[in-house]
């Protein structure tokens, strides 16, 4: 069955009292809200939390989601929206990337042998260490786009910002990702890789 | 646009056929965009490759347990019996045939002397006109009792028609 077609089975199923269907909702989304809310709040509890609210704030609302959009992006609204509110109301603020005082802690490169403790994987666990030190917006956005490959549109729909800003914001945040990692790497991404 | 920003899109699939076209020339003449374009292709596989978070082990457990109770099924049994149903229409009808009748020929209709049109009228209504209700009203009780009869025969109908699509979907 296709994807969208089964979440609106399940949401028909839920509407109809059946509790066992949430359940299944809730084990098909739960890795996507949390990393939402993860990325956002870059704080495992917090986030946990977050995702749970996310969860019982769609099961109240369900009977008002109208279909109109995908299920996947009605849900990572509520997402974006709740960890953003937790956010506000944490008053943390994240500091950018670009920031000198924020670079991130890891062995110098020059050290040992660069080829050996370098790799694919490597540069996986900066990118992500480098996504969290990101504002919250950016990190939401970044995280969206590459997150079940959703649309530039459906990114506008979830995070409620203009198409021209959602193209900036991630172009941005990119290249600040790849300055950012070149840094911490020691040289080019390209020949740290090889 | 410059050439960072071409380099995305093109990795992003978002190029047109002349943004497609200029960008494969400059991949194929300058050694330094080339070398711009492998290092975000390799960032774009990163990105690709990461994998999601997962949430603790009791996560969907704990979102069930703190569930409102929203949405339960309720009891499908009837309030009356199909003898209560069918005794409650029965009486329905008969007073509605009764009162029609009677009023109808009610001393409301006594002609504007005072007198009855004809005697067996007069005799007909005689003893049973203190037990009914007088024309006008009965017509009142008339028209409430048949636009009632109406909503309660088109709420089965609707009802019936729901439960069908349900079984069907």
């Amino acid at each position: 069955m296709h994807q969208t077609e089964e979440d609106i089975h399940i949401v028909g199923r839920i509407l109809k009292g059946d509790q066992a269907a949430f359940r299944q909702l809730v084990e098909r989304y739960k890795d996507y809200v949390f990393t939402i809310c993860m990325r956002v709040l870059n704080q495992r509890e917090e986030a946990e939390e977050a995702a749970q609210d996310v969860f019982i704030k769609v099961y109240k609302t369900l009977g008002s989601f109208e279909q109109k959009a995908k299920f996947s992006t009605w849900l990572y609204t509520v997402a974006y929206r709740t960890a953003l509110d937790k956010v506000r109301v944490r008053k943390k603020g994240n500091v950018p990337l670009d920031s000198e005082d924020n670079h991130l802690q890891v062995s110098d490169p020059t050290q040992a042998n660069a080829e050996q403790i370098i790799n694919t994987e490597m540069l996986q666990a900066q990118l992500l260490v480098a996504i969290r030190k990101l504002k919250p917006q950016d990190a939401a956005v970044v995280t969206l786009f590459y997150l079940k490959e959703k649309s530039i549109k459906e990114i506008v729909e979830i995070t409620g910002l203009t198409l021209t800003n959602v193209k900036t914001k991630l172009h941005r945040t990119r290249e600040s990702l790849k300055r950012h990692l070149e840094k911490q790497l020691g040289s080019e991404i390209k020949d740290n890789l090889r | 646009m410059d050439q960072d920003e071409l380099i995305w899109k093109y990795l992003d699939g978002h190029c047109d056929t002349a943004e497609k076209a200029a960008f494969e020339q400059l991949l194929a003449t300058d050694p330094s965009f080339k070398k711009a374009f492998e290092e975000r292709q390799v960032l774009d596989q990163g990105f690709q490759a990461l994998t999601l978070e997962e949430p603790s082990m009791r996560f969907t457990t704990n979102v069930m347990e703190n569930l409102p109770v929203l949405y339960q099924k309720l009891p499908a049994r009837q309030l009356l019996g199909p003898v209560w149903i069918k005794a409650f229409w029965t009486s329905l009808s008969f007073l509605m045939v009764s009162t029609l009748g009677i009023g109808f020929l009610s001393p409301d209709t006594a002609t504007s002397t005072g007198t009855y049109s004809n005697e067996i009228t007069r005799n007909l209504i005689d003893v049973p006109q203190s037990l009914f209700l007088p024309y006008k009203s009965a017509l009142i009780l008339l028209a409430i009792s048949s636009s009632l009869i109406l909503l309660v025969m088109i709420d089965k109908r609707l009802d019936k028609a729901r439960k069908n699509r349900q079984t069907t979907n």
